[in-house]
């Protein structure tokens, strides 16, 4: 077999594929949030920081790629979802997990289905909607716009505490998925899973709830 | 310290695989604080067989907690309440008057069903078949210190060589994988040096069986960890992660080709 069948194939191949593109995807989650940051500068800074992005030749490679790395940590994470519940077909009358807040694991599947919801509504509002439908012709009076309907801003903000209660497992699982334990070193890293989850998500959600609440 | 008890056993009974499984409720009555667990089976089986009606199969040989054949999910958790013990070291001091236990098979789509409270574990087996072994004839003992192995490597394998293979990992996994099991025994001949040659033959190998026989995939969740009889850590399984990424990236051809 070669490599890639292999890692196709096995139980921990797969897995290793959807530890690698989600801590690829955190690291774009955080560049992400810098160019989001600027909002707070006011509108001049974030709309030419968004023509300057929007003016690079590369813009398409990199939208695809991201693409492929959302694509394939989906539908692989999926797959290892339904994997697994088939191998449980019949619960037990007694559920007594020894964890005292077992469900950021156990919810992964759903957490990432509604993080997969948000996207596609994120994308449409913000790529393939823009200012034209809004009330001024300014990418920054645009997002303001979305924000300050409390429905929408809502649905972000749930949606990114989703996100915290997925990163949570998400990156420190990567790491011992990826073969990263060590007795000095895993606890720090588990601590520093929850708390960049934790940073990111109180990031996003800073914006609508700024926008909500005084903004522009 | 002992005394007797009232206990309500509810446990499930189911003819064979293809009829449906029920809980039925039994009351046990002046049951000894110093029976075991089995024990206290044991004697609601002659209440039953009294009565004429078939008494609750369930698993168990060694009764001292090194075989491995018991099982049994008391209560939602394998092996009952305590750590580091399988079923046939609890004992009914651990309960009190007029406590209601649950007892439930290990459930998994790769366990099938048997009869009542015992499952065909037989996948695991299977699994230690695929690789997890030595294939060099050993000859008698060698000298003690003609094969060096360092004092850290050593204890290490020797914590993961501690599995009874029990099952209690697969029965306590959300996903039913059974991970740690095999991670035990790919770590433990990956630290030495007589598991050395085979080893990236011997993890793809058992990899591939333990997806094939119907087990989950290991999402990180640890609960085999804190059921684990022996106590295996997580730790294994992250070393099995490594000897996979190992194997698939730098392992030699013809491991690679003959594992497939
Ligand atoms: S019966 Fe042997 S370990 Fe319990």
């Amino acid at each position: 077999m070669k490599p890639c069948e292999r890692i196709r194939k096995t139980s921990v191949g797969k897995k290793q594929v959807v530890a690698l593109t989600g801590l690829a995807l955190v690291g774009f989650l955080a560049t992400h949030l810098a160019g989001n940051f600027l909002m707070f500068k006011g509108a001049q800074a974030f709309d030419s920081y968004a023509e300057f992005l929007e003016h690079q030749t590369l813009l398409p490679l990199a939208e695809l790629g991201l693409l492929a790395f959302f694509l394939v940590h989906i539908v692989w994470g999926l797959k290892v979802f339904i994997e697994n519940r088939r191998a449980r077909p019949q619960r037990y009358a007694v559920e007594a997990s020894t964890d005292a807040w077992p469900y950021a694991a156990r919810w992964m599947g759903y957490s990432g289905v509604l993080t997969l919801v948000f996207l596609v509504v994120h994308v449409a509002t913000f790529k393939f909607m823009g200012p034209e439908e809004g009330p001024e012709d300014s990418i920054f009076a645009w997002v303001m716009f979305n924000f300050k309907n409390p429905l929408y801003s809502f649905f972000y903000v749930g949606c990114m505490v989703s996100l915290a209660i997925h990163l949570s497992h998400g990156i420190k699982s990567a790491f011992q998925t990826l073969g990263v334990n060590d007795p000095r070193l895993t606890p720090f890293i588990e601590r520093a899973g929850v708390a960049v989850a934790l940073a990111l998500t109180a990031g996003f959600a800073s914006l609508p709830i700024w926008a909500l609440t005084k903004g522009g | 310290m002992s005394g007797t008890l009232n206990v309500t056993l509810k446990i499930w009974r189911q003819k064979d695989a293809s009829a449906p499984g029920a809980f039925k409720t039994y009351e046990a009555r002046d049951v000894s604080t110093e029976m075991s667990f089995l024990e206290l089976l044991d004697v609601v089986n002659e209440d039953l067989q009294k009565k004429g009606e078939e008494p609750v199969a369930f698993d168990h040989d060694c009764r001292e907690g090194i075989c491995g054949m018991c099982s049994l999910v008391i209560n939602g958790r394998p092996h009952g309440p305590d750590n580091g013990k399988t079923t046939c070291q609890l004992h009914m001091r651990r309960y009190k008057n007029g406590d209601t236990i649950t007892v439930e098979p290990f459930r998994a789509a790769a366990f099938p069903m048997v009869r009542d409270l015992v499952v065909d574990r037989g996948a695991l087996d299977a699994v230690i078949q695929a690789g997890g072994y030595v294939s060099v004839n050993t000859g008698s003992a060698p000298d003690a210190s003609a094969v060096l192995v360092p004092k850290h490597k050593a204890e290490e394998a020797m914590d993961a060589a501690a599995c009874i293979g029990c099952g209690a990992c697969v029965a306590a996994c959300p996903n039913a994988s059974a991970m740690l099991f095999t991670s035990a025994k790919v770590s433990q001949l990956a630290l030495l040096p007589q598991g050395d040659p085979e080893r990236e033959r011997r993890v793809l190998k058992m990899l591939d069986m333990h997806d094939a026989s119907g087990f989950g995939n290991c999402t990180n969740e640890y609960e085999c960890e804190k059921v684990c009889p022996k106590e295996i850590k997580v730790s294994h399984i992250a070393r099995l992660n490594r000897e996979f990424l190992r194997a698939v990236l730098c392992g030699p051809e013809e491991a690679k080709a003959s594992a497939g």
